[in-house]
């Protein structure tokens, strides 16, 4: 190693200190490599500088030893080296131990006598330090142009001697706690600060206090009332001997103007004999008033996250960040096709959001206990219902959209599945944190009820089909009169020609023969009334009795409020499904509790009470019995309650009942009508087997 | 020998036919109508002894027939048949003059009974 670099040193040098080798003696680092940056030779403050010693590095590359960030490409540095001859520039390398250094180096490319490249020797300086030093200059160099700017500070020169003399005399009275003393004596205070001269101010102080010759009197009218403690802390600081004092408090301007301000006062003890000091007042209304405006915003948003009644989640997550960062390099522009080809960046982002923070209400939506159930926790087990749907929502985060809104399913904490709309407020694209604001309403119910409102609508239209019947009463009645008349006339036509001595057989035969043909007729009004109330294909399927009671009385239930009537429900809700036409079966219900509405409102009956029970006697047949608080089935009635067209209302069609009959007799079973026997009230009892006929 | 000539109008065929077939039964002379400005315009009030009309006909209304008739100093009687019978209507038949009112559907005795009433006036 010595001779090595004996050969490339004078040949004097070399002779005078053979065993040390002189590169050591440089206070350099200096190192040799080849073209091919293998290093050759290392000195003892390459050894110091880098902290690697010389048999860890020579014969190895120069960038293993210390690795490099360099301003320019090795190869660019390379060619420079060969080009010019040397290269200057600098380094930044890291040491054996790992700390950064920052270097400022030379290449020197050292050629043979014909100029072909022998080895390129580098010296290198540690200018770290004076790096640093660079930059904290520069930093207090911007900090003491801050200060001298400053001029939105307001200074006064202020002259205590009246109160020193105040406070001596008050010591020499006995009062040892002055702080005592000023909180009691407030009157004393403002003494004090009557007695306060003030021998100059800045320009800063006229602008906000008044003109120089009106200032340069008292303190007095400066100093309001509600600042008197601050005076009073200033002086017992001054007592205390401390160096300076400074508060927040308000100051006012001879015209009234108030000023939240930063108080500042100095008493450095070359001044204390004076008893002159320097008061800076900094404005910070402004500072205050957006203060108190970031306070308001910030509470504003706490109330709102935490009270508003629609669940809140706040989610945090830089796996979000990464994700779109790496998407964006790769040119990816369709994020939603992005997640379809890497189903595995899904469940980065689902297992990297997690939840931040949740409102109370989100709790409750999500079926915790309470929000630390939620804390930290992964998104992904809440959207195994709607990974599709969160795919939609992270690609409208990364197209940029500020929002997104859409309904879908979600996993509670406890596994419960429930319909919401979500809507989710994204954060800043930019920055480290992916934080975005998710709203969750449940409507499970909502859609339930939709469910069973439009179930219900269908069953009310075709009920007000029913119900459209009574009041087509005077024209049906009008349609089926006709063929009535003429089937009376030409009967008794009929019957007169036979009674004649010579009876006319073939008129008779004519008439009986148009008497059939009005038969007819009036059967196909009936019919037509049929179907109306009927519909056309009785739909038979597995039906539950209970929910369509249930429906029949929401149904009906502003009729019952209206009319004061009380329903009492005793349902078996243990019954079997049996095969039938819900719609048709409702219908029953409904009339049956229509009929008994009317029987109760058409006199003084009180209580009303519709009772609706349903039972099992034996295991193929299920009982649904409909009761009232009525006067009851007259005897006369009794017999033909279920023909058609026999009513004992005054506007009434008398088609319910029989309606009712046909429809129960299709399901195979039987409807049968009784007065109760312990009280006034009437009782219609179905019976319906679990299977029609076939 | 002089058989009392009966006037039928209603727009319903069945009921017109048959009506007229109970009076052809009794031994009177049926001549029917579908329509009131019909049996105006065959001046039908100066052959008929009896008039039987129904009340709601598209066109004039038997109650308005017989108002006409009534402007005309015709005295024939006029008995009014309806499917429809409110108390209001029944008082505007019988105030317009009417014989008698019967409902439909009425028994055949009912119409024979007013019709020959209707004759012996």
């Amino acid at each position: 190693m010595i001779s090595r670099f004996s050969k490339f040193l004078p040949e004097s040098v070399s002779a005078v200190q053979p065993t040390v080798d002189v590169a050591d003696l440089v206070e350099e680092s200096v190192a040799v490599f080849d073209v091919k940056l293998k290093v050759h030779a290392w000195n003892a403050e390459a050894e110091r500088l880098y902290g690697w010693a010389r048999h860890d590095v020579i014969g190895g590359a120069i960038q293993a030893a210390v690795r490099c960030a360099p301003s320019e490409a090795l190869a660019v540095i390379l060619a420079k080296v060969h080009k010019h001859g040397e290269w200057r520039g600098e380094f930044v390398r890291t040491t054996k131990t790992g700390t950064t250094v920052v270097v400022k180096a030379k290449w020197s490319l050292r050629k043979d006598s014909e100029g072909n490249p022998i080895d390129i020797v580098e010296t290198s300086r540690d200018i770290t330090e004076i790096l640093r030093s660079e930059e904290a200059f520069a930093q207090m160099r911007y900090q003491y142009q801050n200060l001298f700017q400053a001029s939105v500070a307001s200074f006064w020169k202020l002259e205590f001697s009246a109160v020193t003399q105040l406070l001596l005399v008050l010591k020499e009275s006995g009062v040892t706690d002055f702080a005592q003393y000023f909180s009691e004596n407030p009157d004393f205070v403002r003494q004090l600060i009557r007695e306060t001269r003030i021998l100059d101010v800045n320009e800063r102080t006229v602008a906000m206090f008044g003109k120089r010759e009106d200032i340069v009197q008292s303190l007095d009218p400066f100093w309001p009332d509600e600042s008197l403690p601050v005076f009073a802390a200033s002086v017992l600081a001054s007592i205390e001997r401390k160096p300076h004092f400074s508060a927040e408090t308000v100051f006012q301007s001879l015209d009234g103007q108030r000023y939240d301000t930063l108080f500042t006062v100095s008493y450095p003890p070359e001044l204390r004999t004076s008893a002159r000091f320097l008061v800076g007042i900094i404005d910070i209304t402004q500072t205050k008033r957006a203060r108190a405006a970031q306070e308001r915003s910030e509470r504003r948003y706490r109330d709102f996250f935490h009270f508003l009644p629609v669940a809140l989640l706040r989610l945090d997550g830089r796996e979000v960040t990464e994700v779109f960062r790496d998407a964006r390099m790769a040119g990816v522009t369709d994020f939603r096709r992005h997640l379809d080809l890497h189903p595995e960046l899904l469940d980065r982002l689902l297992d990297g959001l997690k939840i931040a923070e949740l409102n109370h209400r989100a709790v409750e939506v999500l079926r915790g206990i309470s929000s630390e159930d939620f804390a930290g926790i992964p998104v992904a087990r809440y959207w195994t219902e709607s990974r599709e749907a969160f795919k939609d929502v992270m690609s409208a985060r990364f197209s940029g959209q500020k929002g997104y809104e859409t309904q879908l399913r979600m996993v509670t904490h406890d596994g419960t599945v429930i319909d919401t709309l979500f809507f989710a407020a994204f954060g800043p694209v930019t920055g480290e944190e992916h934080t975005s604001l998710v709203g969750l309403i449940d409507v499970s119910d909502r859609v339930k009820a939709q469910d069973m409102l439009a179930k219900i609508q269908a069953d009310i239209a075709h009920a007000a089909r029913v119900s459209v019947l009574g009041e087509l009463t005077a024209s049906i009645a009008h349609e089926v009169s006709q063929p009535l008349t003429a089937i009376e006339a030409n009967t008794e036509a009929s019957l007169l020609w036979l009674g004649h001595v010579e009876p006319n057989i073939a008129e008779v035969r004519e008439l009986s023969a148009r008497t059939a043909a009005e038969v007819q007729r009036a059967a196909e009004i009936l019919q037509r009334i049929r179907s109306m109330a009927m519909r056309a294909g009785p739909v038979k399927a597995p039906v539950s009795i209970n929910p369509l009671i249930d429906e029949a009385v929401l149904f009906l239930d502003h009729e019952l409020t209206r009319q004061r009537i009380e329903v009492k429900l005793e349902l078996d809700r243990k019954l079997p499904l049996l095969i039938g036409d819900r719609v048709q079966l409702q219908q029953v219900i409904v009339n049956l509790a229509i009929n008994a509405i009317q029987s109760m409102t058409s006199g003084p009956t009180a209580p009303k009470v519709l009772s609706i029970r349903t039972f099992s006697n034996d295991p193929t047949s299920q009982i649904i019995e409909v009761e009232d608080t009525g006067p009851g089935i007259t005897p006369e009635a009794n017999d033909r309650l279920f023909e058609g067209f026999f009513t004992t209302k005054p506007s009434g069609m008398g088609i319910g009942l029989a309606i009712c009959r046909s429809i129960i007799e299709a399901h195979g079973g039987h409807i049968v009508a009784r007065n109760l026997s312990d009280r006034p009230g009437a009782a219609f009892t179905i019976d319906l087997p679990l299977l029609p006929p076939r | 020998m002089n058989t009392p000539v009966i006037s039928i109008i209603d727009d319903d065929e069945p009921t017109r036919s048959a009506v007229a077939a109970l009076m052809r039964a009794k031994g009177f002379s049926p001549s029917t109508f579908d329509s009131a400005e019909g049996f105006l315009e065959a001046r039908g009030q100066e052959t008929a002894q009896c008039i039987i009309t129904d009340i709601f006909m598209p066109g004039l209304s038997g109650i308005e027939l017989k108002q006409r008739l009534n402007a005309d100093a015709c005295s024939v009687p006029v008995i009014m048949i309806s499917a429809r019978f409110e108390d209001r209507l029944q008082t505007a038949a019988l105030e317009a003059g009417a014989f008698c009112v019967l409902r439909k559907p009425f028994k055949a005795h009912a119409l024979i009974q007013c019709v020959e009433r209707a004759l012996l006036r």
